[in-house]
């Protein structure tokens, strides 16, 4: 079967290898769409980083490895033990792959895993003609939610948790740092919760635009506005309640900092390239708490998945800016790359469908 | 009166002034001890940051200041119309002022205050005073089974309980402090007093590390010896980490340690005041969903707790005492050693003589 491959920096092949095996408890899927993530872009750029050069401590895999961690599909065959999935029947994948047993794990904070993998970055992921996979991977798409969506639950469901560890009140004013496709999803999140006031910093026009389509009750570009100043104007001279940090640049930090009210919740979701210098005296003053989200947590796909089938989260399509084929993996990368401004979500059509 | 007033940077002088008016509300009480607090020795090296040098918004006072905030002391005299205090009571100082109009105050985040100040900071008198003239919801009563010398180690210790409510600490949980100073001992011995046993003190003084033993400290570890992390984690048998690390060292190892040490969805608090910017590695808080949360100064319910628990015997923090002055001699005894023999020194108190 066909599968694009990681072999190393800036190096992704088609290549042709044998179509997996499978076993009595496992399901073989046909995947449909595929997302271009950060951490895939990171790896391209810079990698491989997570990707183990060396067998995983979990999955025993190394490169080349198929990528592709942001996907949905259609169940092609399934294993004679399986009886909650049969052939036909539409799918998304959650990609953590978590050992059970670290500090963490005991803990129930498998996303916090000490020994955590991904389908797609630690053993073979989605840009390819089949994966095989166990039936705790896989969840439901609603029959009105389309397989280019549900390539998107993923990173929904980043944007989801995200929410939850800021602990968003109905009447919080939220600033959401960055507009790029974390930053959309955490906007569209938002708005399926009920949270109206909510202001997106982002410099890009294109991105600027989505984020008041999508409902941003105020875009700012720190480029043209004083952010923290204008978060405090529209919010009662105090500032926000709540930052979400999707960009993890040192001037969105700085701003976070002085935009919110005493008391507040910043929530960082970005990875940092470099740790910032925090002006840690107005952290102490103000008693804000700084808070990290990684990825997300057992139910947040089921409740991203929910809010997608009955609307509440809307417009998720809008954010796919592009659809490319496997033989085309390349441009889209360097789309990602050069032509950020312009681009949120990219999708690379697999079987495609719907 | 005798006042001990700050001037500049290193500029501290016993002044004679008028003993001030005691208007409707307000409360004269003559210090009995005093305690010198880290923001006084950082005024006083680097200063003056928050001490005024144009009118303060609310006191309206600027440099040359009255100086001492941790205070106990004996009521001599009440204004018409005071209703919580007569002559005789024993009391201690609340020293935070504010405005009680603005954003966080009326969110009810007074030691947030926009136009946030401090007695002994900011005006109103100070503590290092033979007299202080202040109105009464500046005072809490000091149990009677508490002395006065106690009395003055309220405050830091008020500190020290609302640094453990904002990490959440409970009983069972296992606490790394990083700096044995005045605060991180006040913390070591108030979380014994609400029954945590797990707690590992981090300090390279020999005599502050022999006070965090006898405060209660479980553990503890020299950063110029061992390695902290490490052995941390050896400690917390598998947890992953601790469930909350203070902050009370105000430098970047300090920091990086607590990164480092703190288990999955566990607390930072971040409590010592710092003389620039951190660099904080975000990543950390990400990937194990930690949380860093700052800590301002105490409120009313944080001196409730430790009144209460002072009352109750719970907390016996005579010990942090490793030296006491008189008030002619404040700085040449009291800053200077602190200043130059910090290893061996934890609090400062000041005998001012009243009660």
């Amino acid at each position: 079967m066909k599968a694009i491959r990681f072999h190393g920096r800036k190096d992704l092949r088609l290549d042709e290898i044998p179509i997996p095996e499978l076993k009595s408890d496992d399901i073989k899927i046909k995947p449909a769409y595929v997302g271009i993530c950060g951490t895939d872009l990171h790896e391209y750029e810079d990698g491989p980083i997570v990707i183990p050069s060396t067998s995983h401590r979990v999955t025993g895999e190394q490169l080349p490895l198929t990528l592709g961690h942001e996907f949905s599909g259609v169940v092609y065959e399934v294993g004679s033990a399986v009886t909650s999935y049969k052939p036909g029947d539409r799918v998304v994948v959650q990609p953590v792959i978590y050992d059970g047993t670290c500090g963490a794990c005991k803990q129930a904070q498998i996303n916090c895993c000490y020994n955590m993998g991904f389908i797609g970055t630690s053993s073979a992921g989605g840009l390819a003609e089949f994966i095989v996979v166990k039936e705790s991977f896989l969840f439901r798409l609603p029959d009105n939610v389309s397989l280019d969506v549900g390539a998107m639950v993923e990173p929904l469901a980043v944007a989801w948790h995200s929410t939850d560890v800021a602990n968003v009140r109905p009447s919080d004013s939220v600033l959401i740092l960055g507009g790029g496709p974390i930053g959309i999803a955490v906007l569209l999140c938002l708005k399926a919760k009920g949270i109206s006031n909510i202001i997106v910093s982002e410099v890009a026009a294109g991105r600027k635009k989505l984020a008041t389509q999508f409902g941003a009750t105020h875009v700012l570009d720190p480029t043209e506005d004083d952010v923290a100043a204008r978060c405090r104007q529209i919010c009662d001279n105090e500032g926000v309640h709540v930052v979400i940090d999707a960009a993890g640049v040192q001037s969105g930090l700085d701003t976070a900092i002085e935009a919110c009210r005493v008391r507040a919740t910043i929530v960082n979701i970005a990875l940092w390239g470099k740790s910032p210098t925090v002006a840690v005296n107005t952290m102490i003053y103000k008693e804000i708490t700084y808070k990290g989200s990684a990825i997300y947590v057992q139910g947040d796909f089921q409740q991203v998945l929910d809010a997608l089938g009955n609307g509440k989260i809307a417009n998720a399509k809008d954010m796919i800016t592009k659809k490319i084929e496997m033989s085309e993996v390349d441009e889209g990368f360097r789309l990602l790359v050069e032509d950020k401004a312009n681009q949120v979500k990219i999708l690379i059509r697999v079987a495609g469908g719907d | 009166m005798k006042a001990l007033r700050f001037h500049g940077n290193k500029d501290l002088r016993l002044d004679d002034i008028p003993i001030p008016e005691v208007k409707k509300g307000y409360v004269k009480v003559k210090p009995a001890w005093a305690g010198i607090c880290g923001t006084d020795l950082h005024e006083y090296l680097i200063g003056p940051m928050l001490i005024p040098t144009t009118a303060h918004k609310i006191t309206g006072e600027k440099v040359p200041v009255g100086i001492g905030h941790e205070m106990s002391g004996l009521v001599e005299e009440v204004g018409d119309g005071v209703e919580h205090y007569k002559v005789g009571d024993r009391v201690v100082l609340e020293p935070i002022i504010y405005d009680g109009t603005c954003g966080a105050c009326q969110a009810g985040s007074f030691n947030s205050c926009y136009s946030n100040g401090f007695i002994g900071i900011s005006g109103f008198g100070g503590a290092f005073s033979e007299h202080i003239v202040v109105e009464e919801n500046y005072l809490n009563h000091l149990p009677d089974n508490v002395s006065m010398r106690t009395g003055a180690l309220v405050e830091p210790l008020a500190v020290a309980m609302r640094a453990i409510a904002n990490g959440n600490v409970q009983a069972s949980d296992t606490v790394l402090i990083l700096g044995g100073g005045p605060i991180g001992l006040a913390i070591t011995l108030c979380l014994r007093s609400i029954g945590v046993k797990n707690i590992i003190l981090s300090e390279m003084a020999a005599k502050r590390k022999t006070l965090a033993l006898e405060m209660g400290a479980s553990h503890v570890l020299d950063p110029s010896k061992d390695d902290v992390v490490a052995r941390t984690l050896e400690l917390c048998e598998g947890a992953g980490g601790v469930d909350v690390a203070f902050e009370c060292a105000g430098v970047q190892p300090a920091v990086d340690v607590a990164f480092r040490t703190v288990r999955a969805r566990g607390t930072i608090v971040g409590v010592s005041v710092w003389e620039g910017p951190a660099s904080l590695d975000i990543n950390k808080l990400v990937f194990r969903e930690r949380r860093y949360v700052g800590t301002a100064a105490p409120e009313h319910k944080d001196f409730e707790a430790v009144l209460k628990a002072l009352k109750e015997e719970r907390l016996k923090p005579d010990g942090l005492v490793t030296k006491t002055v008189g008030i002619h001699e404040i700085e040449q005894e009291g800053y200077k050693s602190l200043i130059e023999d910090k290893a061996n020194h934890a609090k400062v108190l000041v005998e001012v003589g009243g009660g």
